[in-house]
């Protein structure tokens, strides 16, 4: 089976999202930022972004894959398709609704139309864009294959005679005196010239006032009972045409709409984001190093963006023969921020998808796990290092082989001398299994405990002021001449440096 | 539909602002220029009339323009322009601003802020948008009319253009095509005006031709307008022998339907207009939100010229000169008789003018005895740069000077002692904010800055500061008691052209003249003095 997601179509079964929301996506606020995205895309597509890739290579192909739909002419072809198909599933949901068998019929014929069409024009515009993924391409092999069906041409040539016919149908309707007028026939079209030529600019649809409405006004009974009397050949080959093609969805077309809006759904959200001024960036996956530029946590951004407060972009940088990051530093200096960010980078880059950030280079993880430390759980009644503990069991327990972990603030309520302790041998444990990820602690202890591990501070301003900035720690302090003048970057040296 | 009378390119919008205006406002005293702006003292007849009657709108908006600063030569004279003509028909500037202040009052009689959320989209919003639309297309020609009747007396780009583009909008082919559209939708709302029909009482009935396609499951769908308009007849009632016949004879033609008697049919035409007449008023939401727009805009940018008459016209009642000034290089700085307008109009008219030609003194330092007039010429100084930098007159006989990009004020604050940092520390934070806003080509006023410490610790900052700020090529005005700094400056750059050391002058005999003569500092401020003649 064809899928956009695995190169293989085997998606992977025994995936987090599969049994049930991943702890990470709470402790990440990816669910809030999944909220966002799939506002309005339903929960089919929802599911889809519970599920990594199942390898390296279907986090390679859905990259690539996302690379093309990113392009100005896919992302309009997609858009397009699927505008459609929400039409298509709109046009079903009538016809299930309708009272009277001819109404069925024709919705059923609408239905087909657009159908067709929206193959049509899929096709067209696929070949016409320049594709570069495997996936893409796939795609548009696929939609080939369908449209040259000859059962599927059979029932399109068919089609297309009934719905032009069909089509071809007016009514003239006067309403003057207290009274209707009905006729067969088309007007000339003036009086929407004159408001088209004098009145330029967006007009709205002239809407039925009863297109709402499942059943036939009295109105447009008196209508439907005019053109049943004088068109009743039409009205007869509609009836075969429906007792002969009861079917004509493709087989397979079906959970590729849902992949489809899967990439649509974040390359739109990425899109509005942009334009209100956040970075997104393609990250290069096939580093052996992480590093990254303009890092930002997304999920406090779509926070701050409706309070008009911006997010400190952060750098991270952790080398191939580095293991960990250590974050340190004062209360609310950003922290746990931080670590999000982290996350969120190494999340959106397994799931094939742009990341938050300037610029990013991400190597390939098995897997994402986090522990965030919670409020006690009072409803157990457990002390909360216990449940601590047994949360940590099975991150430690399985096989965690090249995992990207994100711990924060373990142990806090053990004492100082065994929250370090403790603390050095998950460290141990997890550097040992190979993997990587970053630990926020209070401990300052740990950043010094073994080799391979990258200490990372939060700054604070000259004032003590908070500045959400993280750096590798190695802060100096200076002291000037006036206190207070150089506290605001004024004395004479400062100033031309500022000038500078 | 533009305006474009604050600028030539563009709407009203309020960016690049100057840093800290409310701070710039209380050190320059604005406020007494914007109660100016709002005591409407129009020329009624060949005397002007001082009602004195207060519109705060007009001192809203003089402030909310004057914190935007014109950035070159072009934008000045358009607007030295019109204030020009704005002078010359003061009945026209004046009642251009009556009619948008009416049909905003008008409009939002009419709910225009009143569209709570559920609301929207229903059929009282609808007579309320059609009521909407009349009255600014009425507004617009009401406008139109004016510029026609004034439009001789006119010379400058901005109203010319706006002329122009009001001719062009309104022109009578347009006009034609509006009153069509206009009498078609007034079976819905009476909108059209005066009726001519014989009979006393008249009906408005529609007559609406829809085409339409089946495609949607048969239903209507796919609906094209193919006319519509309102019948004006005389009324008739509808319950009557003629109606009742009317009506039973037609619904025997086929394809005719009748709608006497018949409820669900009335129901279903009811809905049809109502669809159709919205249809039609969609190709004119448009004109509306640009119509609206307009005036909103009018409203603001005609208050702006009506303020800079009110201002001109307390110069003129207290006889204090004034002039369009002159833009100059960067750098010039030449003015005659320069009055700090706001101590003017304070104080009746009876104040000193200063003149002097500072081109190319990048860095003025102001010293001498206390009363002297030091801080009123700092003031003189940065409020005509700011009603200059807005297009407006200034008090002096003639002023010529560059543009600066931004104008800082950093005056002594006596009043902010409430703050929880020290004093100096506030300074010291203001300062800083300064620096990192200072932009290209900044003016920087400074009153009695750094004087909430010690006069060695003072002049050690103001050292600092001012020297790093100088070198970086700020153009400064300082009024300073930091005696020790003046001096130290003054050893440094007493060669140094673009420096210049100004006093307050002080006559033999121990008057003040309240003038700024070249002077170097002194090691006193006269306050001995000053206390002898108050106290002695």
């Amino acid at each position: 089976m064809f899928s956009l997601l695995s190169k293989t179509g085997n998606l992977r079964e025994d995936g987090p999202g599969n049994v049930e929301i991943p702890v990470f996506f709470t402790d990440l606020n990816l669910d809030q930022i999944l909220e966002r995205v799939t506002e309005g895309w339903g929960e089919d597509v929802r599911k889809l972004y519970l599920n990594f890739p199942a390898d390296r290579e279907d986090e390679e192909y859905r990259r690539a894959v996302y690379g093309d739909v990113k392009k100005e002419g896919v992302l309009s072809a997609l858009t397009e398709y699927y505008a459609s198909i929400r039409q298509r599933r709109n046009v079903a949901e009538r016809r299930e609704k309708a009272y009277e068998e001819l109404q069925q019929q024709v919705w059923y014929l609408r239905e087909t139309y657009t159908y067709a069409a929206a193959l049509d024009t899929l096709y067209e515009k696929l070949n016409a864009a320049e594709l570069s993924s495997e996936g893409m391409k796939g795609l548009a092999a696929f939609v080939k294959s369908c449209i040259s069906e000859d059962s599927y041409r059979e029932m399109k040539e068919e089609m297309l005679k009934l719905w032009t016919e069909l089509s071809s149908f007016r009514v003239l309707l006067t309403y003057e005196k207290e009274r209707f007028t009905l006729s067969e026939g088309k007007g000339e079209g003036e009086f929407e010239a004159f408001l088209a030529e004098n009145f330029p600019g967006q007009s709205r649809e002239f809407k039925s006032p009863f297109l709402d409405i499942e059943y036939f006004s009295k109105l447009e009974e008196e209508i439907v009972k005019l053109f049943r009397k004088k068109h009743k050949g039409f009205f007869k080959s509609l009836r075969d045409f429906c007792t002969a093609y009861p079917e004509y969805l493709h087989e397979g077309l079906g959970p590729l709409e849902n992949e489809i809006a899967f990439y649509l759904s974040y390359a739109k959200f990425q899109r509005k984001m942009q334009e209100k001024g956040f970075a997104f960036c393609a990250p290069g996956a096939s580093a052996d190093k992480l590093s990254a530029t303009g890092l930002y946590d997304l999920a406090l951004a779509l926070v701050n963006m409706e309070a008009g407060k911006e997010v400190v972009p952060n750098e991270a940088y952790l080398a191939a023969d580095e293991d960990f990051f250590v974050l340190t530093g004062p209360n609310q200096g950003g922290k746990t921020t931080y670590g999000r960010s982290l996350g969120q980078l190494v999340y959106f880059s397994k799931m094939g998808l742009d990341v938050p950030a300037d610029t990013a280079q991400v190597p390939y993880y098995r897997n994402l796990w986090t522990h965030f430390s919670v409020e006690e759980s009072a409803e157990t009644g457990r002390g909360k290092l216990m449940d601590e503990l047994e949360r940590l069991k099975p991150i430690m327990d399985k096989e965690q082989n090249g995992a990207f972990v994100v711990i924060n603030e373990l142990f806090t309520t053990a004492a100082n001398f065994d929250a370090i302790e403790m603390g050095k041998r998950v460290l141990e444990y997890l550097i040992k299994q190979q993997c990587k990820g970053i630990y926020v602690t209070h401990l300052e202890e740990l950043s010094t405990a073994y080799e391979g591990i990258v200490s990372l501070r939060a700054t604070v301003g000259k004032d003590h002021e908070l500045t959400y900035h993280i750096e590798r720690s190695s802060v100096t302090q200076s002291t000037g001449t006036n206190r207070q003048l150089v506290k605001y970057r004024l004395s004479y040296e400062q100033l031309k440096e500022r000038f500078a | 539909m533009n305006v474009h009378l604050l600028y030539a390119d563009r709407e009203w919008t309020s960016a690049k602002s100057y840093f800290d205006w409310s701070g710039m406002t209380k050190d320059l005293g604005l406020k007494t220029l914007f109660r100016c702006a709002s005591l409407d003292s129009i020329v009624r007849s060949s005397r002007a009339v001082y009602t004195e009657q207060e519109d705060p709108f007009l001192g809203q908006t003089m402030r909310r323009v004057m914190r935007v600063p014109l950035q070159n030569e072009e934008e000045i004279r358009y607007r030295q322009e019109i204030v020009k003509d704005c002078l010359r028909k003061q009945g026209f500037v004046d009642s251009l601003y009556r009619i948008s202040c009416k049909l905003l009052e008008d409009w939002e009689a009419l709910g225009r802020k009143s569209t709570t959320a559920g609301e929207r989209d229903t059929k009282a919003k609808l007579l309320m948008d059609l009521q909407v639309l009349k009255l600014l297309v009425d507004g617009m020609l009401e406008v139109q009319a004016l510029f026609l009747e004034n439009i001789e007396g006119l010379s400058s780009e901005g109203f010319l253009n706006l002329f122009d583009r009001i001719q062009e909008e309104l022109s009578e082919e347009r006009t034609a095509s509006l009153n069509t559209l206009l009498q078609s939708l007034s079976f819905y709302v009476d909108i059209s005006g005066h009726t001519t029909v014989r009979s006393d009482y008249v009906v408005r009935l529609p007559r609406i031709r829809v085409d339409c396609s089946l495609t949607n499951g048969l239903k209507i769908g796919d609906l094209k307008l193919e006319s519509f308009e309102t019948v004006v007849k005389p009324y008739s009632n509808p319950y009557g022998l003629r109606a009742r016949m009317y009506g039973k004879l037609t619904s025997l033609a086929p394809g005719v339907i009748s709608l006497y008697n018949d409820q669900a049919m009335r129901e279903d035409a009811g809905e049809l207009e109502y669809q159709a007449v919205s249809y039609v008023y969609s190709y004119c939401s448009s004109l509306v939100a640009s119509f609206g727009q307009f005036f909103d805009q009018l409203h603001f940018q005609i208050a702006f010229y009506l303020g800079a008459i009110n201002i001109r016209s307390q110069m003129q009642r207290f006889k204090i000169d004034h002039c369009f000034p002159e833009v100059g290089q960067p750098g010039e700085l030449a003015y005659k008789e320069l009055k700090e307008v706001v101590m003017s109009i304070e104080q009746g008219g009876k104040t000193v003018g200063n003149s002097g030609s500072l081109d190319g003194r990048q860095l003025v330092i102001i010293t001498g005895a206390n009363q002297g007039g030091k801080s009123t010429f700092l003031r003189s100084i940065g409020i005509a740069q700011v009603m200059f930098q807005s297009g407006l007159m200034v008090a002096a006989l003639s002023y010529r000077a560059g543009l600066h990009t931004s104008l800082f004020t950093h005056f002594t604050r006596r009043e902010d002692s409430a703050m929880n940092s020290g004093r100096l520390d506030e300074e010291l934070r203001r300062m800083d904010q300064i620096v990192s806003n200072l932009g290209e080509d900044p003016l920087l006023l400074l009153n009695e800055s750094f004087a909430t410490t010690t006069e060695k610790e003072g002049s050690a900052i103001a050292y600092d500061i001012i020297r790093a700020l100088k070198e970086e090529g700020v153009r400064i005005f300082m009024v300073t008691h930091l005696l020790s700094f003046a001096q130290q400056m003054y050893a440094d750059t007493k060669e140094e052209e673009k420096v210049l050391f100004l006093s307050a002058e002080h006559l033999e005999d121990g008057r003040r003249t309240f003038k700024m003569i070249p002077h170097a500092p002194e090691l006193t401020s006269f306050g001995l003095e000053l206390y002898e003649e108050v106290l002695g």
